[in-house]
């Protein structure tokens, strides 16, 4: 049994991914368990730039959320620059699901001018990190008080709103089908 | 080496990539694909759906790997051109990017980041925000205990 598979999968509800944009329930899954996208967003020179990253949706708010530490902040400037990004959910190692479909999300980034505090949306993000990497956890708490200054840049996070413009999906990841779509 | 010789050698430690261009629309597409390495011509055919609408432009080719538990982590990327020629994409790349993986990565990511956070507080002529690492340790504590339950990580 895989880890994702030995943990408990919460149903689709009301505020479901796959609800609130009207796609299937499978392309929520691979929103909801997926432990990462492919973000890109554009250099100055409009050559599009992809990295892994954590995705974080808030449904109340019908958005994304992804952090990113102001010592990492490339993805950040760049947004600021051309609001035009995309993710793409093409990894589904650690998620448990099976023969999942391939996610584009194309949309418009927005990101903070404050540096992120740790109220309730960032502590749940920080929560679902934790639960989802516990290597981490144990980095963590190998890290003595005295030294934890050295790491403080990596907490102080600018915070990343992705809103969907069009969503597009493959059924069972594969390319060569005919996809589907949502255009909002 | 060449840029092309460093990106097919390290593709061999992936089972496939992502390749993004820039879309009809302007907005940037990505798809997976597994690369295919044409030394001759110095570029890697690249496959994308007939029908998402792309163009000829700048691209990206990135690999990634986390294991299951979202760890492992390591990663490259590469800058190019996306060119459409006898009907088939190639990625053309001009440099190589390293990502995550391996000692020395970490330790470039690591002062590389704290110098780079340091000059952008300064710029902005912000203070360095306090860390609450307390609460940070909570969350930590509640997770351990989830995960010795094994009701995390969903």
């Amino acid at each position: 049994m895989t880890y994702a598979a030995a943990v408990k999968t919460p149903p689709a509800t009301r505020s479901d991914f796959s609800t609130i944009f009207g796609v299937p329930a499978d392309v929520g899954a691979v929103v909801r368990d997926f432990r990462s996208c492919e973000l890109s967003t554009f250099a100055r020179d409009g050559t599009p730039v992809t990295w892994p990253t954590m995705p974080y949706f808030e449904p109340d708010r019908r958005r994304f959320l992804i952090t990113s530490s102001i010592g990492l902040a490339q993805k950040a400037f760049n947004i600021r620059r051309d609001p035009r990004v995309a993710m793409l959910f093409s990894t589904s190692t650690g998620s448990g699901l099976i023969r999942p479909p391939a996610v584009l999300i194309q949309g418009d980034g927005e990101v903070a001018e404050e540096l992120g505090q740790l109220d309730e949306r960032f502590e749940s993000m920080t929560r679902l990190l934790f639960e989802r990497q516990p290597f981490g956890i144990t980095l963590m708490g190998a890290l003595p008080a005295p030294l934890r200054h050295l790491a403080d840049w990596y907490c102080w996070r600018l915070l990343i709103y992705v809103r969907p413009r069009r969503i597009r999906w493959w059924p069972d990841g594969d390319l060569r089908r005919a996809y589907g779509e949502v255009v909002l | 080496m060449t840029t092309w010789r460093a990106i097919a050698q390290e593709l061999r430690r992936y089972d496939s990539a992502v390749i993004t261009a820039r879309g009809l629309d302007g907005y940037p597409v990505s798809v997976r694909c597994v690369p295919v390495a044409d030394e001759r011509s110095g570029t890697f055919a690249v496959s994308f759906p007939d029908t998402l609408g792309i163009e000829s432009s700048p691209a990206w080719l990135l690999c990634h790997f986390h294991d299951e538990r979202f760890w492992s982590l390591r990663s490259f990327g590469a800058r190019g051109l996306l060119e459409h020629t006898d009907g088939v994409w190639r990625f053309r790349p001009t440099s190589f990017v390293a990502g995550m993986g391996g000692i020395a990565a970490s330790i470039r990511l690591f002062i590389g980041g704290r110098r780079r956070a340091q000059h952008y507080l300064a710029a902005r002529g912000l203070k360095p925000p306090a860390v609450p690492w307390e609460r940070i340790t909570a969350i930590k504590r509640d997770v351990e205990a989830l995960h010795a339950d094994g009701s995390a990580g969903r």
